[in-house]
C-alpha cells in the first residue's frame, strides 16, 4: 500500500512537473521556453519565444515600419536633390513576393496598405532603384533615426534588404518605426577645366568683334570616369540647335588641347564650353546639360569653374581708312576693327587688306581727344610705325577761317556765277547759298570757293555725281557743308568744309585727294563694316597743281636804316 | 644948371632906350635862330619819311617785276631809289617762328621760270641734292616729302629726351650742323634727292625750323634789298624776304 501510494505522488508529481515544466510543452509567445519548444512562428529567444522577426516585442506581433528615402547626385562638388536622381524609380518588394510597390517621388515612402503606418513589419524588403546612366549608385540605410547617414560611408549598391529587427529596435525610442534608405549617384564623368578664349593670341576676352578668329583652350583629366575624348564646342546662348562649332578629339591621356579656330560671322551672345567623355559612357559639359548619360563638369573646383563661359560678339563699328596722309582727329580717335580688313572695294586698286588706319606711307594720327585704337586683344595700330598722339586738344586752323579774307586782298579771284565760267587754272568765287554739282568740274586746275549770296559767310556745296572729279585735273572746294549724296561713293579733289561734312551713300565714300572738315564727319554703317567706311586716298598732285591758289606766301622784312 | 640938368635926365632915357631895344633885339635874334634851326628839323624828317616810303615803295615794285629803280614818280621824282633782288643761294634756312600746328614748304626744286617768273605749278629740276639737317626747338617736327614721282614720305621727330609723338624718331641733341646755334634739336635726312618739296609741321609747341644742307639749298623765295635816298641825303635801306607759296597745314593734313 505504501509502495503505491508512494507511486502514486510520484506520478502525480512527475505528470505536474511534466505539465509545468518547459520540456515537453508548446510555448506560447513570451514564455518561458527552452529551444524548440515554442509554438510555430516563434522562437525561443533568451529563455522566451519570441517573434524572431521582431524579437523584442513580448506579444510577438511586429509593428509595421516605414521605408522612406532621399536620392542625390553627386554634382557641383556636393550631393544634390536634382535631377536625374530625384526621379530614380525605388521599388521594394516583399521577400515573399506578396507585396511590392515603387516610388519616383523624392523624398519616397512606402507606407504599406492603409491605416498601418508602414509596411508589415515581420517581412524583409528589398528595396532598389535604378540609375541614370553613366553613374555608379551607393546608399545607405539607416533604422529608426535619419541622421545616421551622416557618420557612415555609403555603401556600393543599387539595391538593399531591409532588416526587420532593425526596424522594430534599432535606435527605436517611441512612435513609428521606420527605415531610411538613401541613394548617391556619382556621374562616372571624366574633367575638363580651365576653359579659355583666345582672339588674335589674347586670352581672357568676352566680348569681341564679329569676323575675329577665336580659338578655344581647355584642360581635360579623368575624373570619377576615365577620359576616353574630349570636346570645344561654341553654342547659340539658348543651348539650341545648330551649333556654330563643335570640336571633338579621341583622348585618354587628357592635357591641354586647343580647338581650331573659329570666325564668328553674326553678332550675339553665344555659350562656350568644354566637354569630356569617359569610358564609362558619361559626358560632362560645361554647359547645355541635357538628359543622362550628360552631366555638369566638375571643373577645377568641384562646382563646373572654368568649364563654361559667354561670348558677346558685336558688329564693329564703321571706321577710317587713309593713305600716304596724316590725320588730325577731331574728338576721340575711337576705332573697333575686325581682324581680317577687306578693301573698300574688292576692285579698289588703291586699297590693300594691311590692318591700319594709314597705310603706304603713313604720317602721324593726332587725336584731339582720346585715343583709343580698339579691343585691347586686337586694337589697331596706324600705320606700320604706328605714330600718334592721343589727348594732343585743339588743333590750331586759325588760317582757314582767315583764308577768304586773305585770297580777296592778296590774290587774284575771278567771281562767277556758274562753274562753266571756269575756263583758265586759278582761283573761282561763287556766289549762291548751295551749289549743286552733278557733271564733272571743267578741265582746269583750280580753287573754288562757295560764298553765300550775302557774302556773310561759305555757301553749302553737294556733290550728286559718282566718280566726281575723275578728269585729271585737280581741284579744290571750300565749303559750309558739304554733302555728297547717297548715289555718290567716289569723289575726286580736296575738299574743305568749315563746319560740317557728310557722306550719305551706304556703301562708304573714297576721296582721291584730301578732306579737311573743322567738325567730325559721322561714319555710315556698311552692310559689311570689314570695309572701311572712309577711305582718304591722299593725293599730293592736286597740292602741287593748285600751289599757286591753295597757299600763301610768308614775309620777313626789316628796316636796317 | 638947369640946363644941365635936363641933358642928364635925357641921357638917362636914351640909354634905358637902348637897353630896351637891344634886348627886345635879342629876343627878336633868338627866335629866329630856333625857327631856322626846327625848320630844318622838320624837314630832314619829312625827307626821311619820304625815303622810307620810297625804299618801301621800290620794295613792292621788285616784287613785281625783279630789280628795279623808282624815279620820276611824282614826289619821288627827286629821290633815288633801287631795289636789288637776291637770288643767291645759301647752305642755311631759318623759317619765321612756326606756332603750334602750322607748317613751312621748303622747296628743294626749282620752279620753272625761276627766279624770275616762277610758274610753281612746274616744280621740277634742279634739285637739292646732299644730307639735311633739320633744326629746332622744344617741339616735334612732322617731315613730309614729296618727291619728284609726286609720291610722300613721312617722318615724325621728337625732340631729344621728348615723346610728344608715340613711336617717333628721335632728333639729336644740340645744334650741330644747325644754320645758327640757338637751335636745341637737329635731325639728319639723308640722301635727298629728286624731292619736289619738304613741308615741315610743328607739333605740340613753337620752333623756328632750321635748315642746313651739305650743298645750297634751292631758292626759297625772293630777298629783296632796297635803298632810297633824299635829295637832302637821308636814306633808309630795308630788306624784304617773301616766300614761295607756302601750303598751310590747315589744308594739307587730313582733319575730320
Amino acid at each position: 500500500m505504501r509502495k503505491k501510494i508512494l507511486v502514486f505522488f510520484a506520478t502525480f508529481f512527475f505528470l505536474f512537473y511534466i505539465k509545468n515544466s518547459v520540456y515537453g510543452q508548446q510555448h506560447q509567445c513570451n514564455e518561458r521556453c527552452d529551444p524548440g519548444s515554442c509554438v510555430a512562428g516563434l522562437k525561443c529567444i533568451g529563455g522566451r519565444c519570441r517573434n524572431e522577426r521582431c524579437t523584442t516585442q513580448r506579444d510577438c506581433g511586429c509593428e509595421p515600419y516605414r521605408i522612406q528615402g532621399r536620392k542625390f547626385i553627386w554634382q557641383a562638388n556636393t550631393w544634390q536633390e536634382i535631377e536625374p536622381a530625384i526621379s530614380q524609380n525605388v521599388t521594394i518588394q516583399r521577400e515573399d513576393d506578396q507585396y511590392n510597390a515603387s516610388s519616383i517621388e523624392n523624398p519616397y515612402f512606402f507606407q504599406g496598405p492603409p491605416p498601418t503606418p508602414g509596411v508589415a513589419g515581420s517581412f524583409r524588403y528589398r528595396v532598389s532603384v535604378t540609375n541614370p546612366p553613366g553613374t555608379s549608385v551607393a546608399y545607405t540605410i539607416c533604422y529608426n533615426n535619419w541622421q545616421c547617414y551622416a557618420t557612415i560611408t555609403p555603401t556600393p549598391g543599387n539595391s538593399v534588404t531591409t532588416n526587420t529587427n532593425d526596424a522594430d529596435s534599432r535606435n527605436y525610442v517611441d512612435g513609428d518605426h521606420y527605415v531610411s534608405i538613401r541613394w548617391y549617384f556619382t556621374p562616372l564623368i571624366a574633367n575638363c577645366s580651365d576653359l579659355r578664349v583666345r582672339v588674335n593670341n589674347q586670352l581672357g576676352q568676352t566680348t569681341i568683334l564679329k569676323g575675329d578668329q577665336v580659338t578655344l583652350l581647355a584642360n581635360f583629366s579623368s575624373g570619377n570616369g576615365t577620359l576616353n575624348k574630349i570636346g570645344l564646342a561654341i553654342v547659340p546662348n539658348n543651348c539650341s540647335d545648330p551649333w556654330l562649332y563643335d570640336y571633338q578629339v579621341d583622348s585618354s591621356t587628357g592635357g591641354e588641347y586647343q580647338s581650331g579656330q573659329f570666325i564668328f560671322d553674326q553678332a550675339g551672345t553665344y555659350k562656350v564650353f568644354c566637354r569630356a567623355w569617359s569610358q564609362e559612357g558619361a559626358e560632362c559639359r560645361g554647359s547645355c546639360v541635357n538628359n543622362p548619360p550628360q552631366y555638369k563638369c566638375a571643373g577645377s573646383d568641384g562646382s563646373g569653374a572654368g568649364t563654361y563661359t559667354e561670348i558677346t560678339v558685336e558688329n564693329p563699328d564703321p571706321w577710317y581708312k587713309l593713305k600716304n596722309a596724316s590725320l588730325n582727329k577731331i574728338g576721340d580717335h575711337k576705332i573697333s576693327v575686325v581682324q581680317n580688313v577687306k578693301k573698300f572695294s574688292d576692285n579698289d586698286p588703291d586699297d590693300t587688306l594691311e590692318r591700319y588706319v594709314i597705310i603706304n606711307n603713313a604720317g602721324v594720327l593726332l587725336a584731339a581727344n582720346s585715343y583709343n585704337p580698339g579691343p585691347y586683344y586686337n586694337p589697331i595700330n596706324v600705320s606700320n610705325i604706328n605714330q600718334y598722339q592721343g589727348n594732343y586738344g585743339f588743333f590750331n586752323k586759325s588760317f582757314l577761317s582767315a583764308y577768304y579774307q586773305y585770297i580777296t586782298s592778296r590774290k587774284l579771284v575771278r567771281e562767277i556765277s556758274n562753274i562753266t565760267q571756269i575756263t583758265v587754272d586759278g582761283l573761282f568765287l561763287m556766289k549762291t547759298n548751295s551749289l549743286t554739282l552733278n557733271v564733272n568740274p571743267p578741265n582746269y586746275n583750280f580753287v573754288l570757293l562757295i560764298r553765300k549770296l550775302d557774302n556773310s559767310d561759305y555757301g553749302d556745296l553737294t556733290i550728286d555725281l559718282n566718280n566726281f572729279g575723275n578728269t585729271g585735273k585737280s581741284y579744290a572746294f571750300i565749303a559750309k557743308n558739304i554733302i555728297i549724296n547717297s548715289g555718290t561713293q567716289t569723289i575726286n579733289g580736296i575738299f574743305i568744309s568749315t563746319n560740317n561734312f557728310s557722306y550719305q551713300n551706304l556703301e562708304g565714300l573714297k576721296i582721291n585727294g584730301n578732306l579737311i572738315s573743322l567738325n567730325q564727319v559721322p561714319l555710315n554703317n556698311r552692310s559689311d563694316n570689314s570695309r572701311p567706311s572712309l577711305f582718304i586716298n591722299f593725293n599730293p598732285r592736286i597740292y602741287l597743281d593748285l600751289l599757286p591758289f591753295l597757299s600763301i606766301s610768308k614775309y620777313d622784312w626789316q628796316q636796317v636804316q | 644948371m638947369t640946363g644941365s640938368k635936363f641933358n642928364n635926365q635925357k641921357g638917362q632915357v636914351l640909354l634905358i632906350t637902348v637897353m630896351i631895344l637891344a634886348t627886345i633885339l635879342s629876343i627878336v635874334i633868338a627866335t629866329s635862330f630856333s625857327s631856322m634851326t626846327e625848320t630844318q628839323l622838320t624837314k630832314l624828317e619829312e625827307e626821311e619819311r619820304k625815303a622810307f616810303a620810297a625804299a618801301e615803295a621800290v620794295t613792292e615794285k621788285a616784287l613785281k617785276e625783279g630789280s628795279t629803280t623808282l624815279s620820276g614818280i611824282g614826289e619821288f621824282s627827286n629821290y633815288q631809289a633801287s631795289a636789288t633782288v637776291d637770288t643767291t643761294t645759301s647752305r642755311n634756312f631759318i623759317t619765321p617762328l612756326l606756332q603750334k600746328d602750322e607748317q613751312y614748304t621748303l622747296y628743294l626744286s626749282t620752279p620753272q621760270g625761276a627766279p624770275d617768273n616762277p610758274n610753281f605749278q612746274q616744280l621740277g629740276s634742279p634739285y637739292f641734292s646732299g644730307n639735311l639737317y633739320i633744326c629746332f626747338n622744344n617741339a616735334a617736327l612732322e617731315l613730309t616729302l614729296i618727291k619728284s614721282d609726286n609720291t610722300v614720305s613721312h617722318y615724325a621727330v621728337n625732340p631729344s629726351g621728348s615723346t610728344i609723338i608715340q613711336n617717333a624718331l628721335s632728333a639729336n641733341s644740340g645744334a650741330t650742323n644747325c644754320p645758327d646755334t640757338s637751335f636745341n634739336n637737329n635731325y639728319l635726312l639723308s640722301s635727298v634727292s629728286n624731292t619736289k618739296l619738304l613741308l615741315v609741321r610743328v607739333i605740340g609747341g613753337s620752333s623756328k625750323v632750321g635748315f642746313h644742307g651739305t650743298t645750297d639749298l634751292r631758292l626759297q623765295g625772293k630777298t629783296i634789298y632796297s635803298k632810297a635816298t633824299s635829295p637832302g641825303g637821308a636814306t633808309k635801306k630795308i630788306v624784304l624776304f617773301q616766300s614761295y607759296p607756302q601750303i598751310p597745314s590747315d589744308f594739307f593734313v587730313t582733319s575730320f
